[in-house]
């Protein structure tokens, strides 16, 4: 598990990013980030819904209510051109970090 | 499966605990419970039973929901930040770019703070020169009369009326709501319990003044003037006799033997009035001056300026038309019967009497309309070359930044938020600049414009105009360079700009050039109007006048007690041997004079023309060394030169056709018979803005308010004091009546506004130039970074600075002479139009272009030859290795 501030400054940039594949819900969120960190990012279930109040509150995503074939009830997120910009920008300072560590480093990534 | 647990149930009581707290909602427990559910599913697919796969979950995620009812607590009662957040990083980004091309990044802010200074400080002044007489509540139904005499020399305007007028048209004319005369008093003396002032600056007012004009009255009713021997004075006029004393009722001595009732007290005449005055004293109490040759029911005396105040639904150009007819009609027998009216808006009288032939230079404020368009035009001038300047700069350097921009954009930043970017750094320079130079004019207008005065600027709420300027005009600079950049980026390729190579021409190459072009259109135009400004302020000050104006005292505050013994006075005087000669006199060469219809004896009234005329004593010629051409002045021995000669100027000669005298007779000031018994050199007796028009000198037939000295002495102090003395002796205990005032003194203040406007100009070109001039050095210097390893390489291979500085700022330089050469047609038009507001003035050559082309070249030479030092500086080894 990463350390805690790295978990909590990639959240946001990582819903972005997965919502920008489509429509989701919580639930699949916490699967979908399990399944591309190969189990190394784990998030915690109640810990998710604040973070996403938060940004459908900064109009970076909204959400709907969907009533399933059970009768059950769910929420479902979207991201807006908001988070969409956000997200642009947050994914440079990411890459400025890639970039530079990849040198720093001499990995082989070319930029 | 184990049937003691219900699922049901302790998901029941699971909702039940976490309803407990604050922050967490229903609609967000059902959403918990939606996401609870899922994942008890996935665990129970996976072989876990309801129980241990609910108590893991509970135990993984709920163990602690105090913590997590917090965090929606703090959610839920948090605002949107979002927006701030990207200004935020706007903003950081914006200061990071600004701060690492400082160096056009100060060029820019400082020829922005220059413009905008300049055009804060002027608007400000041009708002307060555009409100004069706003103030009145009547205003807009205020006219002023004035007087048109048509005559074969052309037409001539008086802003005042004969004193009939008034009183016999009065309201009776419908749509005329009050009508009301002033009278300018002469110097007069004021006496309180000892406390004795000579005052200049009141008028004799109708009862009606105080109803139609909006001066504020702190004590007292606008009724104040209307019984005799009242008189009504400003709160500081009041201080000065009354001290504390309450002074209404109080009686002041005026001229030594009446009384006057103060009987209101006004505040003070606000500085956007064209009607300046400390007192007022009723009209009723205004007695013609013994020895004047008109009455109050005289229809040719025009020394009574004269308001209407009409309905405001009536029409005024059937006023006009009414009250020619009428003034016509009443009019008929006098010798001005040829006379039309026309009405002169109040708003107008400020700035529009520029062509009104005796506005009364000291008691009316006037200030010319061109004065104030060419003021908005240099501002506006001013701020294109500062913004063209910014424009300029902020694009070319954009070059040195394609690189960072083609980053931004492969990692995929959007091109809006790239223009965004750099709409925000516009913006940031254009607020900090407009702040600075807001402050600037600020303090520029403290010192400069004390007529202003700070109640205007904040009356004007010009604080609230200037940020809404700085904001609109940011964002006009902003979205422009954002556009502009943003088109060049468009059309550029990416991957080009990453290499570096890429540096945008065509069409935004030649947008460079022409905004250069422009600037220099502009500056070269500054140098050459103010070229042309300073050359003719010279020649009005070295022009011959026909008279001696070094060494010329004049003396006024005469009472009657001075002007009765003024012989006594002369001979006192003269005992001193600096000085030379003296002589009384109504008018001192400072623009004014009386005046008055003339003719021939021989002639009908019908071919009278206007004549202005000096009252003048036996040694005037001698005094002001005006010279005679033909005939004699006037002499003590001769006893009909007091009351029936007259010598006239070459003009006036002409005018009733005479080059020589033959005994000729004419008939002039009062209607009386005179002989001309000489003729005079034609002297400037107003400024070189007028004609030399036709000037009579009589002999007093009143009190003429002045002693003109000559004298010759290093000593002047000693001089004055003699003087001093004397009149004191004379005066018995009124020494405070004395001025003395030079006349070369008097003479420039005719033309102070001519010397401010000089100075303004040349101001406002040095800032052009200077921001010009910072245009040119960034835009060459932008093109050497550019290109620093072409230069390396080229001095390697042996290659002269200069040459390569030419080489580069060759471009600039051109556009900077084109800009040169076409402002000069311009310039020809402007200044051919200025120069006609004096009668006298240069004629500027071509010479004048060459002086301009020299100034703009030496200057712009010295810029680039700043460049030259720095490419010589280059050390082509650094340069070649760095990557960039």
């Amino acid at each position: 598990m990463p350390a805690k501030d790295l978990v909590g400054a990639s959240t946001v940039p990582i819903i972005l990013t997965l919502l920008l594949q489509g429509e989701n819900y919580g639930y699949e969120l916490i699967k979908k980030v399990r399944e591309f960190s190969g189990g190394k990012l784990e998030w915690s279930d109640a810990m998710l819904y604040p973070v996403l109040h938060r940004m459908q509150k900064d109009e970076m995503i909204e959400s709907r209510w969907v009533i399933l074939e059970n009768g059950r009830k769910r929420k479902y997120y979207k991201i807006t051109p908001t988070g969409r910009g956000v997200l642009e920008e947050r994914k440079e300072d990411w890459l400025m970090m890639l970039q530079m560590f990849s040198k720093m480093w001499n990995l082989n990534y070319s930029s | 499966m184990s049937t003691s647990f219900d699922l049901e149930k302790s998901i029941q009581q699971w909702r039940e605990k976490l309803h407990k707290f604050q922050g967490i909602e229903p609609a967000d427990i059902e959403e918990l419970e939606d996401h609870l559910r899922s994942n008890i599913e996935e665990l129970v697919v996976k072989g876990h039973s309801e129980k241990s796969a609910f108590d893991s979950i509970i135990e993984r995620d709920w163990k602690n929901a105090k913590s997590v009812s917090k965090e929606y607590y703090s959610v839920k009662t948090r605002k949107n930040t979002l927006p701030i957040a990207l200004l935020n990083n706007f903003l950081k980004v914006s200061i990071r770019s600004l701060r690492k091309r400082w160096s056009y990044s100060i060029i820019n802010l400082f020829g922005l703070v220059l413009g905008l200074s300049s055009v804060f400080g002027i608007s400000i002044y041009v708002v307060h020169e555009l409100s004069y007489d706003h103030f009145h509540e009547n205003g807009k139904e205020i006219y002023r009369v004035v007087n048109v005499f048509t005559r074969a020399s052309g037409e001539l305007r008086y802003p005042s009326a004969p004193p009939a007028l008034a009183p016999a048209i009065g309201t009776s004319l419908p749509g005329i709501e009050r009508v009301t005369r002033l009278r300018v008093t002469d110097d007069i003396l004021l006496e309180y319990q000892g406390k004795q002032f000579f005052e200049t600056a009141g008028f004799y007012a109708d009862s009606s003044f105080l109803n139609m004009f909006s001066f504020s009255l702190n004590q007292g009713t606008s009724t104040a003037l209307d019984l005799p021997n009242s008189i009504v004075l400003t709160s500081a006029m009041a201080k000065k006799y009354f001290g504390e004393e309450n002074p209404i009722g109080k009686l002041l001595t005026f001229d030594s033997d009446r009384s006057l009732k103060v009987t209101g007290i006004l505040e003070e005449v606000p500085k956007s009035s064209h009607i300046h005055f400390d007192y007022l004293i009723s009209f009723t109490t205004y007695v013609v001056p013994e020895g004047y040759l008109a009455d109050l029911n005289s229809w040719s005396w025009l020394g009574f300026p004269t308001y209407f105040q009409i309905n405001s639904n009536s029409n005024i150009e059937d006023l006009e038309t009414a009250l020619v007819a009428a003034y016509k009609e009443l009019n008929a027998s006098s010798a001005n019967r040829d006379i039309e009216i026309v009405l002169q808006p109040l708003y107008d009288i400020y700035l529009k009497s520029g062509n009104l032939s005796n506005p009364h230079g000291g008691v009316f404020a006037t200030n010319n309309i061109n004065t104030i368009l060419s003021l908005v035009a240099i501002a506006s001038l001013i701020l294109f070359v500062a913004s063209f300047n910014y424009l300029n700069i902020t694009t070319a350097s954009f070059q040195t930044r394609f690189k960072e921009m083609g980053l931004r954009q492969v990692i995929g930043s959007g091109k809006s938020k790239i223009i965004g970017q750099l709409i925000t750094e516009s913006f940031l320079t254009v607020s900090i600049a407009g702040t600075i130079a807001l402050v600037l004019a600020y303090i520029g207008l403290q010192f400069g414009f004390d007529e202003i005065g700070t109640e205007n600027l904040v009356r004007f709420n010009t604080i609230a105009a200037a940020i809404l300027i700085i904001i609109a005009l940011s964002l006009v600079l902003g979205l422009i360079i954002g556009l502009v950049a943003g088109t060049a980026l468009i059309q550029t390729k990416m991957l080009e700009l990453l290499k570096g190579s890429k540096s945008v021409k065509s069409s935004k190459g030649l947008l460079k050039h022409s905004m250069l072009f422009i600037q220099y259109l502009i500056s070269a135009g500054l140098v050459m109007l103010s070229i042309v400004v300073g050359n003719q302020i010279n020649y009005m000050n070295e022009k011959e006048l026909g008279f001696e104006k070094e060494g010329v005292i004049v003396l006024s505050g005469l009472n009657e007690q001075i002007t009765n013994s003024y012989d006594r006075l002369r001979e006192k005087m003269k005992l001193n041997p600096a000085i030379l000669s003296a002589s009384l006199s109504s008018h001192a060469f400072e623009g004014q004079s009386s005046s008055g219809p003339m003719r021939r004896v021989e002639w009908s009234a019908d071919q009278s023309f206007h004549s202005g005329y000096y009252q003048v004593g036996y040694e005037f010629l001698e005094v002001s060394g005006v010279q005679l051409i033909d005939g004699r002045f006037f002499s003590r021995d001769i006893a009909t030169d007091s009351t029936n000669a007259v010598v006239l100027n070459e003009t006036a000669a002409k005018a009733i056709g005479i080059e020589s005298t033959n005994g000729e007779k004419v008939i002039f000031a009062g209607g009386v018979e005179r002989t001309v018994i000489g003729i005079m050199e034609d002297f400037h007796f107003r400024s070189l803005h007028h004609d030399i028009g036709p000037l009579a000198f009589i002999m007093p037939f009143a009190n003429p308010g002045y002693i003109v000295v000559k004298y010759r002495s290093n000593n002047l102090p000693s001089v004055i004091a003699q003087i001093e003395s004397d009149w004191g002796e004379l005066n018995q205990g009124a020494a405070s009546s004395l001025t003395v005032s030079f006349l070369d003194d008097m003479i420039r203040k005719q033309y102070e506004k001519d010397y401010y406007f000089s100075n303004l100009i040349r101001f406002f070109t040095f800032l052009a130039i200077l921001i010009a001039c910072m245009g040119l050095w960034g835009l060459t210097s932008i093109a050497i970074n550019l290109k620093i390893k072409q230069i390396s390489i080229r001095k390697v291979l042996g290659a002269k600075p200069a040459d390569i500085v030419l080489g580069i700022g060759r471009i600039f330089l051109l556009a900077a002479f084109a800009g040169t050469i076409a402002s000069w047609p311009i310039v020809h038009i402007l200044s051919t139009n200025w120069l006609s507001n004096f009668a006298y003035h240069i004629n500027p050559g071509m010479i004048i272009f060459l002086q301009s082309l020299a100034i703009i070249s030496v200057i712009s030479g010295i810029t680039l030859w700043s460049q030259f030092f720095r490419i010589n500086r280059t050390n082509p080894t650094i340069t070649l290795q760095s990557d960039r």
